[in-house]
């Protein structure tokens, strides 16, 4: 009698094709589920010699993968986070990271004004991933697949999977395990995020005390001896010209201080590379980027 | 709890479980959708449930005294009135009324007088016991603000539709409490409408039949389509919308204003009818029928037709109990057009104790009057495409009206004004800049949709077939549009109209 009901026939009807949706899903990340990636991340705990230190510019520019085959028999962790602040927290997190018996450590900070600015530590995503909890993190580790089943879809995707000059947007993410998000999209648009960020400076400003708490920090890693290297990330030339002008940071004094603490300054080309949105690199730029970071570092290593 | 949210998803699973073997005995039966309903409601903070009990059973026992002293059932009335009016004024107009200065200063002269009192330390003790604290008290100071409960414009003005009706001799009083608060907790329906009159469902809630394999049939249908509405379109909308309103400079764009107002109204149209058809399913699930609360309302053609369309259970409600109390068209033309203002006046109120929700609704009364006075959509109904002119003209009319609803304040919605009527910078090139094309996927989607209606192709022949093709394509459809809430849903957020 139930199968003959009409309700109950389409209910059954819809469950299979969420089966078939969801296990065919046109927008298959690459790399690990995005849950995973960032249930993972929360969870590196004395795994790296090497960790890369930002906000997003960081996460999403420098790549752990291109890096190691500079720097080989390295372990490389990228634990770049959106929106994130150099807060005492995050600090203390990225030394954890550090393997103890570790007879190479480093410390890689990729340090933009907007990582400088005084604002809550409580958000991004850094914030938000220290607070999930034990089961939340189970959950996404272990059941990443199933929980990406019923994850949305973006309309674009599906346009693109059936007729790519539809979607006027593609935009690729691929998460990696050690922690690098690469991102591809095209068209390029700067106007957003310049925008975004201008009305951010308006409001807010790089912190002295955030580049003394910064500094006082690489002096303690110095003396543990951790090779402490900093950079401001490129992003691109209208994005440097407006952060000159607006965020406040006073260049000069944050790398006098850094060295002084002991730390490594590394000179980056700050608008040599492609951005998707005039402050992130695209993935082929953040792997141009990280050859050419890795370079520097090995001749100052000559140098030195 | 919301319906866009896991949690509610399986508290309907074990609702519906539980149904069809509680639902024989209208005891039981009605234990059991207060039950439910109180969990419902409870899950945002089980603190307000005191709230509904105590404005409940203000008209249950006045519902009993008109009955039992039909003498002094204007009293009765009265009390009614006034207990309900009460917690709305409290709870919703106070800062409105008083000013948030004032409101403070009261609440801050409250405290120091019990400081002094030594009553304060009670009162701490006490709240920590009790756990009162989410409801506007805390410890440090005990009268910090007053919060407003979801929904309680909707179940006071359902409540006091029992008592209303009692008193014009419509509606018996139930003496079961059990019948009374099934009717006005039913949680389909408990939050954001549609206002159902005790007339029409205190009966219904006296039958055990089961839902029919129709009622099954149209309940997914509304189910599927109201989701569809709020987590696709209206969500997806959402973001456009929030982003635009919520930017710290303010878009200088006449055709990006243009495009967001539409979008708002169409957001808010899917967000709140796409809640309506989601009780109404629910309903229909449990065997009862609730009133249809959205007709289209954006294909009317004149404000009248509109507001016929438009929120029909609240602006049935505002008619029956307002409108016409006041004396409606009886004393004449202007007093039609005075009390017709009155009416509306106060149904922006309704939506919020704010001046620009005043502004709009006496932007819908100015229509309305005009409209009246000048009966411009009929000439114009009789040139050659007057329908579509008159149907275009109410839409952009209706979404000019918007901007002072969605607007955070009268400022910010005179400014957005002043850039839609600015054309000399109309500047579209920025909309493909800004404006996410999801968001114009969508907007495109339901605005061909409503074209369906408008032109009555919902009407057509073949929609009324009942042949064995058909049922398989209606159900394709329907677990189509499931599959389209699973996948194409834009991040959650509240109903929009939870705040009234």
């Amino acid at each position: 009698m139930l199968l003959l009901d009409r309700t109950f026939r389409t209910l059954m009807l819809t469950v299979l094709l969420i089966a078939i949706m969801g296990s065919s899903r046109p927008d298959r990340s690459h790399g690990l589920y995005p849950s995973e990636y960032w249930a993972r991340k929360a969870q590196w705990e004395q795994c790296a010699d090497v960790v890369l230190a930002g906000d997003s510019r960081t996460l999403i520019g420098l790549s752990p993968v291109e890096m190691r085959k500079h720097l080989t028999g390295s372990e490389i962790y990228n634990y770049g986070f959106g929106g994130v602040r150099f807060s005492s927290r995050y600090m203390d997190e990225v030394e954890e990271i550090l393997k103890p018996d570790s007879e190479n450590k480093i410390i890689i900070m990729g340090i933009s004004p907007y990582s400088l600015t005084k604002r809550s530590a409580a958000t991004g995503t850094f914030t938000k991933v220290q607070s999930m909890s034990d089961v939340d993190l189970f959950l996404n580790i272990h059941f990443a697949p199933l929980i990406y089943l019923f994850q949305p879809i973006s309309f674009n995707k599906i346009l693109r999977q059936f007729n790519p000059s539809c979607a006027r947007v593609h935009k690729e993410k691929t998460f990696f395990a050690n922690g690098w998000l690469a991102v591809y999209k095209e068209p390029v648009s700067k106007r957003k995020a310049l925008r975004n960020y201008e009305m951010y400076y308006k409001e807010r400003q790089v912190d002295t005390n955030s580049i003394d708490k910064l500094v006082g920090y690489v002096e303690e890693w110095v003396q543990q001896e951790i090779k402490v290297y900093g950079f401001i990330p490129p992003s691109c030339e209208k994005m440097y010209e407006l952060e000159s002008e607006m965020s406040g940071l006073d260049k000069e004094y944050l790398i006098k201080n850094f060295r002084e603490a002991g730390g490594i300054w590394i000179k980056t080309d700050k608008c040599a590379y492609d951005s998707f949105d005039g402050s992130h690199l695209q993935d082929y730029a953040a792997i141009r980027f990280t050859k050419n970071f890795c370079k520097k570092l090995i001749k100052n290593e000559h140098e030195n | 709890m919301q319906f866009n949210s896991l949690v509610f998803i399986l508290f309907a699973i074990l609702f519906f479980i539980g149904w069809p073997m509680l639902r024989r005995r209208n005891n039981v039966r009605w234990i059991y959708l207060v039950f439910a309903s109180f969990i419902f409601y409870g899950w945002w903070d089980w603190r307000f449930l005191f709230l509904i009990m105590f404005s409940g059973f203000i008209d249950y026992f006045a519902g009993l005294a008109m009955g039992k002293y039909p003498s002094k059932k204007r009293v009765w009335l009265v009390l009614s009135l006034i207990g309900n009016v009460g917690s709305l004024a409290l709870f919703k107009y106070t800062y409105f009324l008083l000013g948030t200065a004032n409101v403070e200063a009261i609440l801050g002269g409250i405290n120091g007088l019990l400081d002094k009192a030594g009553i304060l330390s009670v009162i701490n003790w006490f709240l920590s016991v009790s756990g009162l604290t989410g409801i506007g008290f805390s410890q440090a100071r005990p009268f910090m603000r007053i919060a407003l409960p979801v929904g309680i414009s909707f179940y006071t003005f359902q409540s006091m539709s029992y008592t209303i009706d009692i008193y014009r001799g419509q509606l018996k009083p139930t003496h079961n409490v059990f019948h009374f608060f099934a009717y006005l907790a039913l949680f389909p329906q408990l939050v954001a409408g549609p206002i159902v009159r005790a007339r029409d469902l205190l009966p219904q809630l006296e039958s055990a039949e089961p839902a029919s394999e129709q009622q099954k049939w149209d309940g997914l249908n509304l189910i599927a389509f109201g989701f569809f509405k709020k987590v696709v379109i209206a969500d997806t909308l959402a973001r456009a919308v929030n982003d635009a309103f919520g930017a710290k400079a303010m878009e200088v764009s006449c055709a990006y204003w243009w495009l967001i107002m539409v979008m708002f109204a169409f957001q808010i149209y899917c967000d709140f009818s796409g809640y309506s058809d989601i009780a109404r399913g629910l309903g229909k699930w449990m065997g009862y029928e609730f009133p249809v609360n959205f007709r289209n309302p954006y294909i009317a053609s004149s404000f009248r037709e509109f507001w016929q369309r438009w929120h029909i259970s609240l602006s049935t409600w505002f008619r029956d109990y307002v409108y016409i109390g006041l004396g409606g068209s009886r004393k004449g033309r202007a007093w039609a057009h005075i009390n017709m203002w009155i009416t509306m006046l106060i149904s922006g109120l309704w939506h919020g104790a704010a001046w620009h929700f005043i502004v709009w609704a006496a932007a819908h009364s100015f229509y309305l009057s005009a409209e009246r006075i000048t009966k411009w959509p009929e000439r114009v109904m009789k040139l050659p495409g007057g329908r579509h002119l008159c149907t275009l003209a109410v839409f952009l009319l209706t979404t000019m009206a918007w901007v002072f609803f969605r607007a955070q304040t009268f400022g910010q919605a005179m400014e957005i004004m002043g850039i839609m009527f600015n054309f000399s910078a109309f500047n579209a090139g920025v909309i493909g800049e800004i404006v996410d094309n999801n968001a114009i996927n969508v907007l495109l989607l339901i605005i061909g949709s409503q074209l369906i209606f408008y032109f009555g192709l919902d009407k057509a022949d073949w929609t009324r077939s009942q042949s064995r093709a058909k049922s398989i394509f209606d159900s394709a459809v329907v677990a189509s549009i499931i599959l389209m809430c699973v996948y194409l849903r834009a991040p959650s957020s509240t109903f929009i109209y939870f705040q009234f």
